[in-house]
């Protein structure tokens, strides 16, 4: 079976994030970028399972400006066997990205599509199921297990208080939480095998899709700082300030 | 203008994260209806008809509702929308999986995670994992907004709404339930509990969250986790508190052998009353909270059980 | 001259970067220093699955084909985690100098073990009053017959104790300082006569002294030719010199990190004590001399390669600036930390002790600076 895998270049999950002084945005300037760390453990759902011989290929997406070929290169290096870019650069909302993607799924026809559940820097935690719905398929979101079977594949999904497994018709989404796998390092020979690769270039003008958003940031601003508050001697005078003071117990 | 709030249940009760999802609504103005989408949920109609703000109760009782399947639910929610000029739902790991479904399909954005109403068409929600607060605005005809409970305060249980059934049976046949495993517990849920207390990779070992069940026994407190505590598997993933795992506002959170990585603050920095036990003076959890003991948590946390 | 980094060397740091910042913290590489091997097997598995140590070894031999400027991305990645692993003595030691000096059945042998992670080697070249320079070596092996007797004494070999072979140069013929007559054994350290002393060193690295007691080899174990082995292990040493600069640079890059954190959160007379303009002072003082020695680096990456005098001469102005530059950031370091600096709990003070050992291993700043002295004046 043939596998989809859409990718987003963000900043680097190790950068503390700094709010721009007119409050248009978050400082991008100089800023180490990165694979989004839930998009890691997508290829590497889909690497495994071509390693275990239930897909053939692994196709990767990625939507955004030339310079995320890196990251494309960075998942074919991982074992991805070729990248789609959808090359843009407008920041584009969940809904466009979705919308690019149901085109490249309808060019590729994919029978089953992996994406990560969020990226960290909008925090949406939407595309994945937009595409869903806009390719008609069906979805597992926050898994943390997948078994693919005949027709179907079998997703363990985190939920609030548990655990849930549902039984998805094929073709259909998934999106991946924290523990499905642990990614892998890329190794040395997969980096330089990654150049070879097939990497094909589109546009959203491509694709026809429109890609005008109906939501505005008017303000981007940091979140108010807490302060620091005071140091208790012994648990005695904590019992008695919680109770005295802050009056919560 | 009107506004739909879909309910978070489980088929028997009526979640909390439903009345905080209300008073967003109530906030942006308007009639106020709620969707019930169950299976054999009359008790949480009952219930629900009870929340304060809301108009009227609208109850799809049928088994393709049952397990909240995305693609189901979606379907129904996206017929009723057309009548709507608000669709709000908690975000909960439910609301974000079926929600994003219908503003898809309706040809809108969906705003994720409101942590505030600024007008009818604006609202403040964070971004960069907490690190940034955006003011988005929507354009859009219907407002897809899924709603972080923490941001809003519970509505009052007060009101009489009227309760309609609906016989709408949306089924996309895609997907089915095959099994749930949810942790059994009498301590209230983290998203709704008034004081949690939650261990870090300083407690060591799983064994020793006993010590804080002991204080959470007696505070009628959740407890939770840290990532590091649940990487190390000292607890399971359900109970983390953080960015990718629960976000929580209780009004007392004492945080015992946390360090506050950047990751575990993002989710429980709103909390009213923090307190942090930690032996290491100089561990950033003390920058944010308001009472902090510099102590073994060996020696202090059973001190604060019998002492409670 | 263009110093950015090509795509594959961009995706080799981001790769040994995750796994220093995912696998190796500080309280995970303190276990393996204080386990008895002193580094993880696991660890040199993985190395071997991602083809790390096949950088610098050549295509034919199962390598990677990778240059200077390669290793100098990967050392510097090292150097942030304070790698305990003997990458540095098997790889860019003794692997590199059985590909410049041995003949090719012996490179075909040896190389593609240490490719597949199953060959650790040790180059013993230091003695006591020969720490850079090889012609100075007075261990002595005497042909025998078929045989080659072997007597003397190494100086801290690195990661002596985990090689299975021990590269050791001996002077065959000529005296005390001649060029010529220097010849590259391949030693088992099982071998009779061969003793070692193991040792942590104060980095928290494995080192030995090796006595070498009449310890009797075949011919068979010369490594290329006899007599003919100097210019090969200057050639490495060289190279070695640049790849102690890269993972210095890795270092002093993290404490700069580190100690600009730091003094933005440290609070004294209720402000942070970056707010200090003396502070500032030395932070950016920090800032340059990190930023000089890397640039020192990324020049001496591309010219030592080239081999030839001129590759000596940069490889000891690199060494010169690492040492003070070194000196610098980690004194910085470790008092703008306070008293903390200095703690065994804190990384900050083991970062300064491994710029400290850097800069006494191949031939300290002071003697660099001598050698580039007497060269400048030898015209």
């Amino acid at each position: 079976m043939k596998v989809l895998v859409a990718v987003k270049r963000v900043i680097d999950y190790n950068i503390k994030v700094r709010v721009k002084s007119d409050q248009s945005g978050v400082d991008l300037t100089n800023v180490k970028m990165a694979m989004n760390p839930f998009c890691e453990i997508a290829v590497e759902e889909a690497v495994r399972l071509k390693e275990k011989g239930v897909a053939d290929e692994v196709i990767v997406v990625s939507i955004g400006p030339k310079v995320a070929q890196e990251q494309i290169r960075t998942a074919m290096a991982l074992g991805a066997d070729r990248g789609i870019l959808v090359e843009t650069d407008e920041p584009l909302e969940s809904l466009a990205i979705a919308k690019l993607l149901a085109k490249v799924v309808e060019v590729e026809q994919p029978d089953l599509v992996i994406l990560g559940k969020q990226s960290i820097d909008a925090d949406n935690n939407q595309t994945g199921q937009m595409l869903g719905t806009l390719a008609g398929m069906s979805q597992g979101t926050f898994a943390s297990e997948i078994n693919v079977g005949e027709n179907c594949v079998e997703v363990t999904r985190e939920i609030d208080g548990g655990l849930q497994t549902l039984s998805l018709n094929l073709p259909a989404i998934i999106t991946t939480d924290l523990r499905l796998n642990e990614p892998r390092y890329a190794s040395l020979p997969n980096i330089m095998k990654a150049k070879r690769k097939p990497l094909d270039v589109k546009t959203p003008a491509d694709f026809g899709v429109n890609v005008i958003s109906g939501l505005k940031t008017l303000l981007v601003e940091s979140p108010q700082e807490r302060s620091a508050g005071v140091l208790v001697g012994s648990v005695g005078e904590l019992v008695e300030k919680l109770k005295n003071e802050a009056k919560v117990i | 203008m009107s506004i739909l709030v879909i309910a978070e249940h489980d088929n028997g009760s009526l979640k909390d994260e439903t009345l905080n999802t209300v008073t967003a609504a109530v906030q942006i103005g308007g009639n106020v209806d709620l969707l019930l989408a169950g299976e054999n949920c009359n008790a949480v109609a009952e219930q629900a008809a009870k929340i304060s703000g809301v108009n009227r109760v609208l109850v799809a009782d049928h088994s393709v509702y049952a397990h909240q399947l995305a693609e189901n639910i979606s379907l129904l929610v996206t017929e009723l929308a057309a009548d709507y000029s608000h669709v709000l739902a908690p975000a909960t790991t439910n609301g974000k999986n079926f929600m994003p479904r219908v503003a898809a399909t309706l040809d809108v954005s969906q705003i994720s995670e409101i942590t505030a109403v600024v007008s009818v068409d604006t609202f403040k929600r964070p971004i960069y994992a907490g690190n940034a607060i955006a003011t988005v605005q929507s354009m859009d005809k219907v407002k897809v907004i899924t709603v972080r409970a923490t941001g809003f305060d519970a509505a009052a249980c007060d009101g009489s709404a009227t309760i309609e059934s609906l016989d709408k049976v949306t089924d996309a046949g895609l997907s089915s339930f095959v099994k749930e495993e949810l942790a059994q517990s009498d301590r209230p849920g983290l998203t709704s509990a008034k004081v949690i207390i939650s261990g870090g990779r300083g407690m060591g070992n799983s064994s020793n969250f006993n010590l804080l069940e002991q204080v959470a026994d007696k505070l009628g407190a959740a407890v939770g986790a840290s990532r590091a505590a649940v990487d190390a598997g000292y607890a399971p993933n359900d109970m983390q508190v953080g960015q990718t795992g629960k976000i929580v506002a209780p009004d007392l959170y004492i945080a015992v052998g946390i360090s506050g990585a950047i990751q575990h603050l993002a989710g429980m920095k709103d909390s009213k009353v923090i307190v942090a036990i930690n032996k290491d003076e100089e561990a950033p959890i003390f920058q944010v909270a308001d009472f902090g003991l510099v102590d073994d948590l060996f020696d202090a946390v059973p001190e604060l059980a019998h002492s409670l | 001259m263009d110093f950015s980094l090509n795509d594959i060397q961009q995706m080799m740091q981001d790769s040994a970067a995750k796994f220093i910042q995912n696998d190796y913290d500080f309280e995970t590489r303190r276990g393996l220093s204080n386990s008895p091997a002193g580094y993880s097997e696991d660890n040199w598995k993985l190395f071997a699955e991602l083809g790390w140590l096949a950088l610098p070894i050549k295509e034919p031999y199962g390598g990677l084909d990778g240059d200077l400027v390669d290793t100098m991305v990967l050392q510097q990645e090292f150097g942030k985690g304070l790698l305990v692993e003997p990458y540095y003595a098997t790889v860019l030691l003794g692997a590199n100098l059985i590909q410049k000096q041995a003949n090719d059945a012996q490179k075909l042998e040896l190389l593609e073990q240490v490719v597949a992670g199953e060959l650790k080697l040790a180059l013993a070249h230091s003695e006591a009053q020969a720490a850079f320079d090889v012609s100075q070596t007075k261990t002595r092996a005497e042909k025998q017959g078929d045989q080659y007797v072997l007597n003397g004494h190494k100086a801290v070999v690195l990661g002596a104790e985990s090689a299975d072979y021990l590269l050791v140069p001996a002077r065959t013929s000529g005296a005390v300082g001649d060029a010529e007559g220097i010849t590259l054994f391949l030693i088992d350290p099982k071998s009779a006569g061969v003793q070692l002393r193991g040792y942590a060193t104060n980095d928290g690295l494995r080192a030995a002294d090796v006595g070498l007691t009449e310890v009797t080899v075949p011919a068979s174990s010369i490594l290329g030719q006899a007599d003919s082995a100097a210019p090969a292990i200057e050639l490495v040493l060289n190279e070695a010199i640049v790849a102690l600069g890269a993972e210095a640079v890795g270092i002093m890059e993290k404490l700069l990190a580190a100690t600009s954190e730091y003094i933005k959160t440290r609070q004294q007379f209720d402000q942070p004590i970056s707010r200090f303009q003396v502070l500032q002072h030395r932070l950016a003082d920090m800032f340059m001399e990190t930023e000089q020695a890397k640039s020192m680096v990324y020049f001496a990456a591309m010219e030592v390669a080239k081999g030839g005098p001129e590759a000596s001469r940069v490889a000891s102005m690199l060494k010169v600036k690492i040492g003070s530059a070194g000196r610098l950031v980690g004194q910085q370091a470790v008092q703008l930390h306070g008293g903390m600096g200095i703690t065994d709990e804190l990384d900050v003070g083991h970062f300064f002790k491994r710029l400290t050992c850097i800069n006494n291993q191949l031939g300290s700043r002071d003697y660099h600076l001598q050698s580039l002295i007497n060269k400048a004046a030898a015209g």
